[in-house]
């Protein structure tokens, strides 16, 4: 009997050991970002989401600038919350909802900014974590764009819907750009059971360690068994 | 004899596994893993006041071991921001504090940029009832389920917490 209480005693300190090793962890501020979504379920919903859906190449850089605003006027810039966006040139070929000139100004959403805050709620510094839509532009590949007048400046689209923008290959195979669209899920998605909910957690180990989990809703796959000219035929009706 | 010590020590062995990892990270489905560090919740509104005030007078009134209430320089926001990097999303909210179980302090806002929250008290008294939800604790959910926190629910109609939300926040306390 002494021998068994010696061999629990021996694991339950080591058990304990473990879970102070994992403890360890604490110094890494545990943040969460929960979003209340609308999950559109049809290609259809982003279309009607949509004021301007337009086809064409995305051209040069042009500058960055906060996407979230005074919810008041939008040409002011919010004081508490950042959210990057990238404006980009886009060059025009087909317009299938809206009027739009030749070439617009796009800004697409880059990464939000999250305040990191410790254990007891003191601020530590900030981390961004990368947009489950960004993809950097390429003009070599055509797109199409699925926006709204931001209202920040004039010719200043943004996104209309989420997803907003299909990448179309070479071989004129499409795509919605976004991390969390079921099938092509990034391997860090994890869902939660069966639900359509899921998250992220970003990892940030350097100046200022935090993990940061980033909670929203699956898109289901709006183009599956769709070809470019179905989606096509779709948007000219 | 020692068959028989060998089946104890098992039998031990896993209690102390299941009780030791039962313990670590786990949370029921309809809850976020935190609530607030206090007792009181002090909010300071900044804007859409009239929604926010309606939505946390009445989770104060259903709520039996918390209390929430507005003051003057509170750490707590309850705002609107015009967020159009996030067309789909009408409310957001981030937890300020580092700690894995406490939803206090936060930042949460309704996402002006869309236009039935700019143009529907409803709309915003459904999100902001939504957000405090979560400061209460509960998770996001989908499908059928007649719950605030349901991202599929409408928001012109339910617009406050359901007995199932008040049942709920009142087990997590």
């Amino acid at each position: 009997m002494k021998k068994c209480t010696v061999i629990i005693g021996t694991l339950l300190m080591g058990l304990i050991f473990l879970q102070a090793c994992g403890s360890g962890d604490e110094t890494v501020s545990q943040m969460v970002d929960s979003s209340d979504e609308q999950r559109v379920e049809r290609l259809e919903d982003v279309i009607n989401d949509s004021e301007v859906i337009v086809k064409g190449h995305f051209g040069k850089y042009i500058d960055k600038d906060n996407m979230v605003r005074n919810y008041a006027n939008p040409e002011i810039p919010s004081e508490n919350t950042y959210t990057e966006g990238h404006i980009y040139e886009f060059h025009i070929e087909e317009v299938y909802k809206g009027e739009v000139d030749s070439t617009i100004n796009v800004m697409i959403p880059y990464a939000s900014e999250i305040k990191v805050y410790d254990e007891n709620a003191k601020y530590v510094g900030n981390v961004m974590n990368e947009s489950t839509e960004y993809k950097k532009p390429d003009p070599e590949e055509s797109n199409i764009l699925f926006l709204n007048q931001t209202g920040i400046k004039e010719n200043l689209y943004g996104p209309g819907s989420i997803p907003y923008n299909i990448v179309i290959d070479k071989d004129e195979s499409i795509e919605f750009v976004s991390k969390r669209i079921e099938g092509q899920l990034e391997d860090n998605v994890i869902v939660e059971g069966d639900s359509e909910q899921a998250y992220i957690i970003h990892e940030h180990r350097e100046d200022v360690p935090a993990d940061v989990r980033e909670e929203f809703v699956v898109i289901p796959d709006l183009l599956k068994g769709k070809t470019l000219s179905d989606v096509e035929e779709l948007l000219k009706k | 004899m020692w068959n028989f010590r060998l089946k104890k020590v098992s039998f031990m062995l896993l209690l102390i596994f299941t009780l030791f990892f039962s313990t670590v990270g786990s949370a029921d489905a309809y809850t976020n893993g935190r609530k607030p560090n206090t007792k009181n919740v002090e909010v300071q509104v900044q804007a859409y006041n009239t929604q926010w005030v309606q939505a946390y007078t009445n989770w104060d009134s259903n709520h039996k071991y918390r209390n929430i209430y507005s003051r003057s320089g509170a750490p707590n926001i309850m705002t609107a921001e015009y967020d159009s990097s996030r067309p789909g999303t009408f409310g957001r909210i981030i937890y300020n504090n580092g700690h894995s179980t406490y939803s206090t302090p936060f930042y949460t806002y309704i996402n002006s940029y869309r236009s039935d929250v700019r143009n529907s008290a409803n709309v915003r008294r459904s999100v902001a009832s939504h957000e405090i939800g979560h400061v209460f604790g509960l998770a996001d959910l989908r499908g059928s389920v007649s719950s605030i926190m349901n991202g599929d629910r409408n928001r012109e109609r339910l617009t406050y917490p359901t007995t199932l939300d008040i049942n709920r926040v009142n087990i997590i306390r």
